[in-house]
């Protein structure tokens, strides 16, 4: 049994059209950063979402700690996910946005604001925790959005070039940010990029989508 | 990226205001004003008195007002329960027919109440088919294309990606429902429960086909007053107590709204929906057939009793359409009475959607945004039998006669559509990022075609499926049309509840018939546009 997560040999595909991921494997050890290269449109957007357990492989299988998850529904799977955009709660504060899972877990309300609090502060995002999401800029709230998946301590956080809309100095301090974050919690991360840079000052190991294909990496 | 929608009413000022805007929003304005204000105020002036203010005194009043907004209040409750299922699959997935699924529950909107009113009674059991039930079963009939039109247009839009954050953040499919997509549906939601329920306390047809003692409405009362009593204080005075009751709820609807309207996600880039996978399947499948059960059951009911006649089968209530108007003055032939419907729906859809996409803009780039929109929901508020009293009182008769040109049925009509018009086409208009406009100016656009750029893709799109709507709903009025019509070219509605007047089976028969034309009719337009609207979309 291998612990942490296993893809092996999944293809993914929209529809009748022909597949976009076709015969990928991939492993995440536990605490482990790795980051995913690719150009855009290479499918590792695709792999992330099956992963998450939004799109149903049509082959292969995707295990946690040796067992098949293939048929546990996304939210059961205690993945965090951060994509593109900060894609907040438009109609939550700050403090309600991080407190969302925790709230999911059971937390009553308050219980869950003030653990929202003390996460943020964590973050370096003390204050905010009133906030409308709108007012954020958007380096602010990128950064809610990875509290936000971090706060219910989720199994394996699950980045999808989170920082590519960010300008490049922000995007450096924010990748390093996240980077210590997902260390200090020991969050085993999958990263998705197209920018190597990126990829190798964030991840403690870097492969290329194109080399997925086959048994395993 | 994601734009969250702007503030609408910002510190600063909106940008590009210019004076011609306002003065065009005036225009429309005027429009309420001439046919409805003034219309209005002739009744009042006409009738209102001291001594009919007694009738605020009796409590036989306050009966109709309490069970009025009682059978109100379930009927919206109930429509939304039964449509929001089907709206949530259509806007969230690619459902084969879907465009069909969404013209069908339209059909009975636009249809005249009398006719819902009749093929609810085919289809229930005796027992059952009059009173409170009955009549709440054709209100949620009748308004599912309300919640199906204007939450469903909001519910397109949400960024689904949104959905997927929820998920992983452990919400499970009902509390992700709760907690992201109803939030969000809101101003949709309030908008399409305001008017849900102005219709149904407001309701005529019906209520005159299903009602018992218990289901009474003011605008029940208003017909009996008008049109059987010759009491015409006291009708106007029921009828400002209605209007005050509905523009109470609508004002508060608007206020609601617009606190709600940016805590929206929406989608940028437009990614094609999701055919429903597995589970999925099974959960859209039992949605769609529920909702079409529901539909279509009182529409065969309808299509077997224009073929029954006491009870043996029987094409001659068809046959006879074509020569309908035999020994009688007052029936046209179903074809003329088609193509007067249909003249009269055109000019209706162009004047409702010209008065309406202009205060449409003007409710959301205007500082007196909320005055306007408010203005533009009125006539929701006034009865049909109010509006066509007050109409031939001001424009029937020298030195106005309008009646005999035939525009004041499409005047009315347009008036009735107005309110729809702009429940399609604010909040699309809200949806359009204001900095486009702004970035268009930079260009070097003059102000016009800064606006164009920016807004013309989604006022082309709104302003289409709002003609439709405009157009469809004017195919099925009853009301205004009995009232302002020239008797010798009446609209197909008209001619309906004339032949459900008449006793006889044959009438009945026919009326059923004529009511699967309109049908027809009616669902044609509105899958002609649907087809349109989303070829324009590539």
């Amino acid at each position: 049994m291998t612990s942490g997560l296993v893809v092996e040999r999944i293809t993914v595909g929209y529809d009748a059209k022909p597949a976009v991921l076709v015969d990928a494997s991939l492993t995440v050890a536990p605490g482990e950063v790795l980051a995913l290269l690719g150009p855009s449109g290479s499918g590792k957007s695709t792999l992330l979402l099956a992963i998450a357990g939004h799109l149903q492989p049509t082959a292969g299988r995707i295990c946690w700690d040796g067992v098949d998850i293939g048929g546990v529904p996304a939210h059961e799977r205690h993945f965090g996910l951060v994509l593109q955009d900060p894609l907040l709660f438009p109609h939550l504060d700050v403090a309600d946005n991080v407190a969302y899972g925790l709230r999911r877990q059971g937390d009553k309300k308050s219980v869950a604001r003030a653990k929202a609090a003390d996460l943020l502060a964590w973050a370096g995002l003390e204050g905010l925790d009133q906030r409308d999401v709108a007012s954020l800029s958007g380096g602010q709230a990128q950064r809610v959005a990875v509290v936000r998946a971090l706060a219910p301590q989720p199994r394996l956080l699950l980045l999808d070039e989170p920082f590519s809309a960010l300008d490049a100095p922000l995007r450096q301090r924010l990748a390093a940010d996240v980077r210590s974050q997902v260390r200090e919690r020991g969050v085993p991360t999958l990263h998705v990029t197209h920018d190597e840079v990126e990829a190798a000052s964030i991840a403690d190991r870097v492969v290329r989508l194109a080399d997925l294909a086959g048994p395993d990496v | 990226m994601t734009v969250l929608d702007e503030p609408v009413r910002t510190t600063a000022a909106p940008p590009a205001r210019s004076k011609r805007k306002v003065r065009w929003s005036a225009a429309a304005l005027l429009f309420l004003v001439a046919f409805l204000l003034v219309p209005l105020l002739a009744v009042v002036a006409k009738s209102f008195n001291a001594s009919s203010l007694a009738i605020l005194t009796q409590s036989a009043t306050w009966r109709t007002v309490f069970l009025a907004a009682l059978q109100g209040c379930v009927s919206t409750a109930l429509t939304l329960l039964v449509a929001l299922p089907v709206t949530g699959v259509l806007a969230r997935f690619r459902v084969r027919g879907g465009g069909v699924v969404k013209a069908l529950v339209t059909v009975p909107f636009v249809l005249p109440t009398v006719v819902i009113g009749l093929a609810v009674q085919q289809l229930l059991p005796v027992r059952w088919n009059s009173g409170f039930g009955a009549v709440v079963f054709a209100h949620v009939l009748l308004n599912m294309a309300v919640v199906v039109w204007l939450v469903g247009t909001l519910w397109e839009q949400l960024d689904p990606r949104l959905d997927m954050v929820a998920a992983s953040l452990g919400a499970g499919p009902f509390v992700r429902f709760r907690t992201t997509t109803v939030p969000q549906l809101r101003p949709a939601l309030f908008a399409a429960a305001a008017l849900v329920f102005a219709y149904t306390t407001t309701s005529l047809g019906v209520v005159l086909v299903l009602g018992t003692t218990s289901t009474p409405t003011l605008e029940l009362d208003i017909f009996r007053r008008t049109g059987i009593l010759v009491d015409l204080s006291g009708a106007s005075v029921v009828a400002l107590l209605q209007l005050l009751l509905v523009g109470t709820v609508l004002g508060g609807a608007a206020y609601l709204q617009s606190r709600t309207s940016q805590q929206v996600l929406r989608r940028t880039a437009a990614p094609a929906k999701p055919r429903p996978r597995g589970a999925q399947r099974v959960g859209v499948a039992v949605v769609v057939s529920v909702t079409l059960l529901i539909v279509l059951a009182p529409l065969a009911a309808l299509l077997v009793r224009s073929l029954r006649d006491n009870g043996s089968w029987t094409t001659s209530w068809w046959s006879g359409l074509s020569s309908l108007d035999r020994g009688t003055t007052r029936l046209a032939s179903p074809i003329a009475a088609l193509s007067v419907s249909a003249r009269t729906a055109v000019l209706a859809a162009v004047m409702a959607v010209s008065v309406g996409a202009t205060l449409a803009i003007g409710a959301i780039r205007s500082r007196s945004g909320r005055v306007i929109a408010a203005a533009g929901l009125l006539p929701l508020a006034v009865s049909a039998a109010t509006l066509g009293l007050g109409t031939l009182l001001v424009f029937g008769r020298p030195p106005l006669d309008l009646r005999s040109t035939g525009l004041l049925v499409s005047v009315a009509h347009a008036l009735v559509a107005v309110p729809v018009v702009l429940g399609a086409m604010v909040p699309a208009l809200r949806s359009v990022d204001t900095r486009l406009q702004r970035v268009a100016a930079g260009l070097g656009a003059r102000p016009v075609r800064a606006f164009i750029t920016a807004y013309g893709t989604v006022l082309i799109r709104a302003g289409a499926a709002a003609a439709a709507l405009a157009f469809a709903i004017s195919l099925g009025e009853f009301g205004a049309a009995s009232f302002l019509g020239r008797s010798g070219t009446p609209t197909l509605p008209v001619q309906i509840g004339r032949l459900l007047n008449r006793p006889g089976e044959a009438s009945v028969g026919t009326a059923a018939a004529l009511a699967i034309v309109l049908a027809v009719a009616t669902a044609g337009v509105v899958l002609i546009v649907e087809q349109l609207m989303r070829v324009r979309r590539r």
